[in-house]
């Protein structure tokens, strides 16, 4: 998308979605990451210009392909804005413990015919630390900011807790960490939110 | 929508458009075509300068640094442009230190170190990933 996208249009997305849904006589569970799931459930990232979902049956069933399709032309979003996760997830995360119930869609009492889940903040935090992107040139301050203040939600303020943390999901990444220790002893920790939350 | 082209890109950010959003959904554009010819086409345009030194520079180098990661065989000559380069550094993170900087420097692919912008060494990472390389 040129523009990066909102809350709002994505809620209102879940929305169509959840109604096709149940008009297909189905129910659809997804889990939301990255950008978008921040977006959705925190009180410090307003914008995402990518949706990663995991879950999601491959190849889209009909009902779902056209409805997606749809809200795209509509949006003029891109065709495959509802795209799968293209970073590695962590195996060691527990369907259970490591995501929240986001919500249930669509939000207007009727029958939900979609089911959003979001990565906890611990997991959430760990998949960022793994890319470590803090000083890309396109996208390096909105991941500062994400780690800055998920560190914050979760209660970390050193970098050798953050590691603790991604080794708790990413065992073998963690075995090699001098560049994160590196970048999250450096990286200016200013410009952070002054009460995060995540979940809101 | 993804602008097509890196002249798109300049178009839509000097249209008002956030330029990390609109340079990252360009990358995302150059990785999904599926043939190195359109690759190429994405970034042959020269865009137009904008007048902001850091995005005029920051262009050329993702031109090349692109051309280059996908073995395109060749790199936009607009790439080479004097104004595509920056008169002072730029490191690209907030308030950096000293030891930053220094990282920054090594690490910096040479694509943008040429022009005096100082990043990661695998700057433009997107979560999608590129297709695979053309056969």
């Amino acid at each position: 998308m040129t523009n990066a996208f909102g809350r709002d249009a994505l809620l209102d997305a879940f929305d169509r979605i959840g109604r096709a849904a149940v008009q297909a006589g189905t129910k659809l569970q997804i889990v939301v990451y990255g950008g978008s799931a921040l977006m959705l459930a925190s009180n410090f990232r307003f914008a995402t210009e990518e949706v990663h979902i995991s879950e999601l049956p491959n190849p889209l069933p009909d009902w779902l392909a056209r409805t997606v399709r749809d809200i795209a032309k509509q949006n003029h979003w891109d065709g495959d804005w509802f795209s799968g996760v293209g970073f590695h997830l962590s195996p060691l995360a527990d369907r259970a413990a490591d995501h929240l119930e986001f919500g249930t869609f669509p939000r207007d009492g009727t029958p939900p015919g979609l089911m959003v889940s979001v990565p906890s903040a611990e997991y959430l935090l760990a998949l960022k630390l793994k890319a470590m992107r803090v000083t890309d040139p396109l996208r390096g301050e909105a991941e500062r900011l994400d780690v800055l203040n998920l560190m914050r939600v979760v209660g970390i303020s050193t970098p050798d807790e953050a590691i603790a943390l991604l080794s708790r999901y990413f065992p073998i990444s963690a075995a090699s960490t001098e560049k994160q220790l590196f970048l999250l002893r450096n990286m200016s920790p200013e410009g952070g939110a002054d009460a995060p939350q995540y979940p809101r | 929508m993804r602008p097509n082209t890196l002249a798109e890109a300049i178009e839509a950010i000097s249209a008002g458009a956030r330029h990390d959003v609109v340079l990252a959904g360009f990358v995302d554009t150059f990785d999904l075509a599926t043939t190195n010819e359109e690759r190429y086409g994405s970034i042959e345009h020269e865009p137009r300068l904008t007048g902001d030194q850091r995005l005029d520079a920051l262009v050329g180098a993702l031109a090349e640094y692109l051309a280059k990661q996908r073995r395109l065989g060749r790199v936009p000559p607009w790439a080479g442009d004097p104004a595509r380069r920056l008169a002072s550094p730029w490191f690209t993170t907030a308030s950096p230190t000293d030891a930053m900087r220094e990282y920054l420097t090594f690490a910096s692919p040479a694509e943008f170190a040429s022009r005096n912008i100082f990043t990661e060494e695998r700057p433009l990472r997107r979560a999608r990933g590129p297709r695979p390389a053309e056969k």
